[in-house]
Parts: C-alpha cells; sequence; structure tokens
C-alpha cells in the first residue's frame, strides 16, 4: 500500500537523525535566504564608515566589516545571493546533463561515443580550474560564474544518467511498450525517465553544498560576485586582512558557508539511503 | 497450399556480431536464428520448443520487430512487415502483442496498474478518458481483478495478478496474435495452471493466434495444437502435438521427449539421452547442427545440413535418417 510506505518512510526519517539535521538546516537556511529583506537589521550595502569593524553588539549582531556595512545583515543577502546561484547552476545541469545522458544511453552507438568524449574532455580538468579559466574569460560576476560552473558541471549528471539509463533500457517494460507502439520520446520521458530520478535527486542535492563552495571560491579570488555586493566567499576574502585583530569580518561568513554546505551534504546523504530500496531495509 | 496463415515467417536469420577493441571490429556473430521458416495458421497455438539459447526468444522477438531481422521475410497478414519503419509499423503494434516471462520486470514500477493499462489506449489514441477508465475497469473485472487494484503499483501485487496485468495489457487493443514468451516459467505451479486456463479462455474468446514459446513440453500439450522444435537457431521438427509426441522422427524431438517427467514410475521408458552439451551458437558446427550430439549421425550428417521437408501430413523434419 502506498499509503504504508509513506509511514515506513517517515518511521526511517525519524530513525535516521543526520537527515532530520540536514533537513532542519537547509529548512533554516532557505528561510533565511527567502525572508533576509525582513530580517535584515540594516541595508546590506550601507556603508557607515564611524562604525568600521566594530565587534559584535547589539546594535551590530555580528559586528561590522572594515567598509562599516553590518555583517549580520550581509550574511542573511549573502545565503539569498548562494542559494540561488547553487539553485540555478543544480536546476540547469541537471536538467541538461540528464538528457543528454538519457539520450546517450538509450541510442547508444555514435552519439553516445559523441556525447560522452565531449563530457570526457570537460572532465579532464579539475573543476575549479576550468571554472575559473571561463569565468575569468567572460569576465567576474555573478552571472557570470553561473555559466562558468554550470558548463563545468553538467558532464556528471550526463555519466549518471547513462549509466541509469543503461541498466533500465534493458528492463522488459521498455521492450513492452515498444511492442505497444511506443516511441523513442514516449519510452524516454514516461519510462527511463521516472526510472533514473532517484540518483538524480541526490546528486543535485549535494551539489547543492558543492556549488555554494564553488560559487564562494570563485567570488573569493575575485571572479564572481563583486564588492560591494552581499556574497559568502567575497565576504571571507575581504574579511582575511584582518584575520588577527578582527577575527569576525571572515569567521561569521566562513561559518555560515561550512554550515550550509554541511546540511545540503547531510541531506544529501540522507535521502541516498532513502531511496535506496537496499539500504531501506538495513536502516530498519 | 495456402492456408489461412496469420504469419508467414521465410529463412529469417538474426544474427548479433560480437564486436571487440576499441573500434568494435566484429569479430564474429552469435547466429541466434539461422534460417528458420515457418507459418502460424490463425487460431491456432503453435508451440517453440528448444533449450535456452536456441533462439525461440529471439525468433518471437524478431517476428513482432521488436529486433531487426538480418535477412528473411516476416509476412503478417499477407503484409511484409520485415523492412517497415517503426511509423509504418504503428498500425501492426496494436494487432501483436506480446507477454513475457519475468511479469514483474515487464510493468514499470514507477507506474500504478491504471497507468499501465492506460498506456496503449493513449497510444493510439481514439478514445475518450472515460472510454478508456470503463475498458480497463472492464479488463480487471474479466480476470477477476478489482477496481482498488488500478492504484496498486507492480510491487504490492502477487505474481500471478502482475502477469494477469500482463496479459491484459497485451490483449486490450484487441490484437489477432500474440508471442507468449515463456509466460509461466516465473510462476509458482499452481498459479501457471490458473494462466494457463485463462489464455485459453481468451484464446477461445476473441479467436487469437499464440506463438507460444517454452521449454516446457508438458505445457505444451495442454496448450498448442502444433508444435515445432527448434535447436541452435533453426526448426529440426515441426508437427501436430498428437503425431510429434507419438512418432517423433527427429532424434533431438526424441531425447526431448523422453525426458519429459510422468507420475507413473512404473512407467519404463527408452531412456534417450542426448550427448553433451549445446554447441555455441558462435561456432555451430558443419554438416547437420545437431550431429557432435547424436547417436545415428553417420556420413551425411558431417557434411550436408538437411533440409526441412514433408514427411506427409504436415509433418515436418530436416534429419537426413530416413526413419528412426
Amino acid at each position: 500500500m502506498r499509503g504504508s510506505e509513506l509511514k515506513y518512510t517517515l518511521f526511517l526519517i525519524k530513525r535516521n537523525p543526520l537527515i532530520m539535521v540536514g533537513f532542519m538546516i537547509v529548512g533554516t537556511m532557505v528561510l533565511l535566504g527567502v525572508l533576509a529583506p525582513f530580517i535584515a537589521t540594516h541595508d546590506p550595502e550601507d556603508m557607515v564608515f564611524s562604525d568600521r569593524l566594530k565587534p559584535p553588539s547589539w546594535k551590530h549582531l555580528l559586528g561590522t566589516d572594515d567598509n562599516g556595512m553590518d555583517i549580520f545583515s550581509r550574511i542573511l543577502y549573502g545565503i539569498r545571493l548562494d542559494l540561488a546561484i547553487a539553485l540555478a547552476v543544480v536546476a540547469m545541469v541537471s536538467l541538461f546533463g540528464t538528457l543528454l545522458g538519457v539520450v546517450s544511453g538509450y541510442y547508444g552507438g555514435v552519439i553516445d561515443e559523441v556525447i560522452m568524449r565531449i563530457a570526457d574532455v570537460f572532465l579532464s580538468f579539475p573543476y575549479l580550474l576550468l571554472a575559473m579559466a571561463i569565468a575569468a574569460a567572460l569576465g567576474p560576476g555573478v552571472f557570470n560564474s553561473i555559466v562558468a560552473i554550470s558548463v563545468t558541471w553538467w558532464p556528471v549528471y550526463a555519466r549518471l544518467a547513462r549509466g541509469a539509463t543503461l541498466a533500465v533500457k534493458e528492463m522488459s517494460y521498455i521492450e513492452a511498450s515498444r511492442a505497444l507502439g511506443g516511441g523513442d520520446l514516449h519510452i524516454m520521458l514516461r519510462h527511463i525517465l521516472p526510472n533514473i530520478v532517484a540518483p538524480i535527486l541526490v546528486q543535485a542535492t549535494l551539489d547543492m553544498g558543492n556549488v555554494i563552495l564553488e560559487a564562494a571560491a570563485l567570488s573569493f579570488i575575485g571572479l564572481g560576485a563583486q564588492p560591494p555586493q552581499a556574497e559568502l566567499g567575497l565576504m571571507v576574502s575581504l574579511g582575511r586582512g584582518y584575520m588577527r585583530d578582527y577575527p569576525w569580518v571572515s569567521l561569521f561568513p566562513g561559518l555560515t558557508i561550512l554550515i550550509m554546505v554541511l546540511g545540503f551534504n547531510l541531506l544529501g546523504d540522507g535521502l541516498r539511503d532513502l531511496l535506496d530500496p537496499k539500504v531501506r531495509r538495513k536502516l530498519l | 497450399m495456402m492456408e489461412d496463415s496469420i504469419l508467414r515467417v521465410e529463412g529469417l536469420k538474426k544474427y548479433f556480431p560480437i564486436k571487440s577493441g576499441v573500434w568494435g571490429k566484429v569479430k564474429g556473430y552469435v547466429r541466434s536464428l539461422d534460417g528458420v521458416s515457418l507459418t502460424v495458421r490463425r487460431g491456432e497455438t503453435l508451440a517453440l520448443v528448444g533449450e535456452s539459447g536456441c533462439g525461440k526468444t529471439t525468433f518471437g522477438r524478431t517476428v513482432l520487430r521488436l529486433l531487426r531481422p538480418t535477412s528473411g521475410k516476416i509476412i503478417f497478414g499477407g503484409v511484409d512487415i520485415t523492412d517497415l519503419s517503426e511509423k509504418e509499423l504503428k498500425p501492426f503494434r496494436r494487432r501483436m502483442q506480446i507477454v513475457f516471462q519475468d511479469p514483474l520486470a515487464s510493468l514499470d514500477p514507477r507506474m500504478t496498474i491504471g497507468d499501465i493499462l492506460r498506456e496503449p489506449f493513449k497510444l493510439h489514441g481514439g478514445f475518450s478518458l472515460r472510454e478508456i477508465e470503463e475498458k480497463i475497469l472492464q479488463l480487471l473485472e474479466s480476470v477477476g481483478m478489482r477496481e482498488e487494484h488500478i492504484y496498486r503499483y507492480p510491487h504490492e501485487l502477487s505474481g500471478g495478478q502482475r502477469q494477469r496485468v500482463c496479459i491484459l495489457r497485451a490483449i486490450s487493443l484487441n490484437p489477432e496474435f500474440l508471442v507468449l514468451d515463456e509466460p509461466t516459467s516465473a510462476l509458482d505451479v499452481s498459479v501457471q495452471a490458473q494462466i494457463l486456463n485463462l489464455l485459453k479462455d481468451l484464446q477461445r474468446e476473441y479467436g487469437l493466434t499464440y506463438l507460444f514459446i517454452t521449454h516446457d513440453l508438458g505445457i505444451v500439450r495442454f496448450m498448442s495444437d502444433r508444435s515445432a522444435v527448434m535447436y541452435l537457431g533453426k526448426i529440426v521438427e515441426l508437427s501436430w502435438n498428437d503425431d510429434l509426441f507419438n512418432n517423433p522422427l527427429h532424434p533431438y524431438t526424441r531425447s526431448l521427449i523422453s525426458a519429459i517427467p510422468t507420475f507413473d514410475p512404473e512407467l519404463k521408458r527408452r531412456e534417450e539421452p542426448i550427448l553433451g552439451e549445446v554447441p555455441s551458437a558462435i561456432n555451430i558446427p558443419q554438416g547437420c547442427r545437431f550431429h557432435p550430439r547424436c547417436p545415428y549421425a553417420f556420413g551425411a550428417c558431417f557434411e550436408r545440413e538437411p533440409l526441412l521437408e514433408d514427411r506427409g501430413g504436415g509433418h515436418l523434419v530436416a534429419c537426413h535418417l530416413e526413419k528412426l
């Protein structure tokens, strides 16, 4: 029964505290990001030079940076921006990569070879290096860093989807659908895609954290968001000159990145366990 | 000479290339079907019997054009469908269907039974949503299942129910011809009988023609009118069941029949063991393909491939022996 399956899933979630922690962290972060304009105590780009490098206080909850901008408010907007970047990248690459992977695995032969060799070219560079090169070529900025990360990231999904498609396409229900007169597009969309969605969902969740890290890294080296934009990587970077005397300038944005990435990783790992029928039974 | 045939197959071959190396160089072929000719008459059940790996499943898939034949001709309902494109085949798809061996693997695990049964109607169009719902309910009820099953997923059904759903999906568009690819070998014995009876009832009700693929000779006798025995991609004997079981003319057929288990411990039968193993379909023996295992092999068997010829009354045999 579907109902009991749902109950069992809820039971598993309760039994697995890490997925709960991950879920709560991600939930909180999303909430903070969405509600940033309402929670923030200051304008994130408002520079008050009389309040430079102030330690945490009731006026500035997490202190101020070297330009006198309120760090608490900037972190909220930073979460919002980084989540938006991660969502844009992951949505784009998982859709595009998955479609290519399904086509590649389904048709095989020359189409498969061409798509996979192109994917190999991208995978043969270290992610960050290639993303840096592309971002540098396009010029710094949030939009360009989204493009740069996406271009380097799709092969992960293409490979994953191809592998899953190869397994699914040998099942009798694919042949049954063909015997009924189902065309290639019908089979790919109605039978293959729904059956490979679980591993892709897991990968997408884990990648939310990875993309946040990479976006922060690009900003850190100056190829992503530009000051005075509120972006977590950029904030860490800008505060690093003051680390010794005014640690809060870099520390709090850095901690936020850490918690956010940790949250997505815990959630992704938990989802993997929930969606994998073999692990599912073991958790009992 | 021409009886009312629904399917005529002439010299059908299906070779699977064996590729190796980076460039996928073809270094040989698996000759799954090596020139099969037969005719299925309208309304009959023709059983196709053979060991695993003899090509019987490949034959079922190739005549439905789920596999592209290497050469030969498939004539369905008087039309040559050998080289039709997928688009041209679509109207034929609803006239010929298949039921697979493993019912769980042939039902999409992400679809409910309702979705699965709606699929054929949606693919071929021309039905209103209400008509479809009425039809699938009718179908389910006709095999003793209920409305609640529409909302179930395949893993929530029993093996027999799953196979019934597969059969319903296959007959939903009123096909004329059904390939049954070992439809009961994944099921419990008690359920097997139910499914076989269901298939017989459906055949009577809708005038279906069956190509029944199996390795179980016990079932063959119950199900079919005529039977064809396949060995390494070729038909070695084909006849009416009475004729085939009482008077087998090919040594291979005789061995198979002598191996059917019986319930009578007193009954003494001549044991006819087959020598050795089935050769690989990559290296098919010269001459008669059965000669390395045949206790009666003589000169001609090593040199010439025997042709499938009529020994009277529609009893076809491919053997050099005049009399067995």
